[in-house]
């Protein structure tokens, strides 16, 4: 039970959600599983909710190698790792992070779209997509737009979409090959927030090995380390330059003091789990 | 605003407000009283059932959503006061003490071999991550999902 009334939508078409939610304290939910427990605790009072999985047109799935993944809004979290076998083949950091968001329960009904538009700095799936130089497609009354994934989060729970308009698609380049690791802290290891998450990426591991990087959870958005890319780029995995890297992702970092974890504790894993990362997926050697 | 979902098979009609999530509704409208009431927030799975097919926290869904859903509770399993396998491994195993948790274990459990005739040990314990037991610990409720499935792998 919420506390208060609210008006309850459930468009079929997106022109009949654009005039939803052109109404003033109208907002665009998906599988409510983070929107129902904000209304719960009263930190959300929308006067009106907009549900938008019923809208045929935000649930769909393609890849091909020139336009990479592009899926819908409305597509849930599992139904894009168990029936697309694409994005663990193509985008395995990714297929990571979506396994380790809530219990399978909430991946039922969760979206990435949701998870995206809900702009907390702790959300699993977005440190991956923006290790694959993710976009969204934004669409509203009067248009559409293509924001950079990166470009999107302005603060925690903050973001650039403007009343009226909703996340259409996510569009992830395919660049090759990939391998990496989402690597999440958490208290227990389902249904928790993560303490720290930090996705690494490595397109093309045998080739240009152009190494990525992207940290959940230690500053107030998502959190992509470029400084840190370029630094290693066409050098070596030797100790001295993969310590340095950690360093240099760690310097990026501004994490803070919370239930989950302390902020010096957030800061020396920004510093670990780089290294430890590449040390599991067999690209680092050194021992210590 | 009336609904009509068909849960454990008959077709129910129940007038909800858009405030009512679809965990309220089945236990103080229906009287449905498996689906339990743990955390309200998604983390203890205790209010799980089957919503077209698939495991989900009913305290999340807000209930006209809900309009034309097909849902299954703990007490769709049971047919003519014959026990479901599941039910009869979990006491077998003694997968419970206090029993407010197990309604939703089952639930996934159900879901879970429904998808999966024979799971290994790390599905069990990824499909029941998002059900959290304070009494028993896990080792027993794993052990009846692994009595379940073997009971209707016979069955077949």
């Amino acid at each position: 039970m919420i506390a208060f009334d609210f008006a309850y939508h459930k468009p079929t078409s997106l022109q009949e959600a654009f005039e939803l939610l052109s109404e003033e304290g109208a907002i665009p939910i998906m599988g409510s599983t983070d929107v129902v427990v904000k209304m719960r605790a009263r930190r959300l009072r929308p006067k009106a909710v907009v549900d938008l999985k019923f809208i045929d047109e935000l649930k769909f799935f393609k890849f091909n190698p020139e336009e990479g993944m592009v899926f819908g809004s409305a597509v849930t979290m599992n139904e894009l790792i168990e029936d697309h076998p694409e994005v663990k083949e193509h985008y395995p950091v990714f297929y990571q992070a979506i396994k380790k968001v809530g219990a399978y329960q909430t991946r039922n009904r969760a979206t990435v779209a949701g998870n995206i538009g809900n702009s907390s700095p702790a959300a699993d799936s977005v440190p991956p997509l923006l290790t694959y130089n993710a976009k969204l497609k934004i669409v509203s009354k009067e248009g559409e737009r293509i924001v950079e994934l990166k470009d999107f989060f302005t603060g925690p729970g903050k973001n650039v979409l403007k009343q009226g308009e909703i996340i259409h698609s996510i569009i992830v380049p395919y660049e090759g090959k990939s391998i990496g690791m989402y690597y999440k802290l958490s208290r227990i290891k389902a249904v928790d927030l993560s303490t720290i998450g930090v996705a690494l990426t490595v397109i093309d591991p045998e080739g240009k090995r152009d190494i990525r990087i992207a940290l959940a959870s230690v500053a107030p958005t998502p959190l992509r380390v470029f400084e840190a890319e370029d630094f290693i780029r066409s050098k070596e995995l030797t100790k001295e330059n993969v310590e340095e890297f950690a360093k240099i992702v760690q310097k990026n970092t501004s994490p803070i003091t919370d239930a989950r974890g302390t902020k010096e504790y957030r800061y020396e894993m920004a510093y670990v789990l780089p290294i430890k990362i590449l040390r599991e997926i067999g690209l680092y050697k050194e021992v210590n | 605003m009336m609904i009509k979902m068909t849960i454990n098979g008959d077709v129910v009609e129940v007038d909800v407000k858009p405030n009512e999530t679809l965990l309220d509704v089945l236990r103080n409208k229906l009287y449905i009283t498996g689906p339990k009431e743990g955390c309200g927030n998604g983390e203890c799975g205790a209010c799980t059932v089957i919503y077209n097919g698939k495991p989900i926290n009913s305290c999340l869904v807000l209930a006209p959503e809900a309009d034309g859903a097909e849902i299954l509770t703990v007490e769709g399993l049971t047919k003519n006061g014959k026990l479901h396998p599941i039910q009869e491994a979990f006491i077998e195993e003694n997968a419970f003490q206090c029993g407010f948790c197990t309604p939703g274990f089952i639930m996934s459990t159900k879901a879970l071999l429904d998808r999966k005739k024979n799971p290994t040990r790390e599905d069990i314990v990824e499909a029941l991550a998002g059900n959290l037991c304070r009494c028993t610990g896990y080792q027993t409720i794993i052990r009846a999902v692994e009595k379940a499935a073997e009971k209707l792998g016979v069955k077949e």
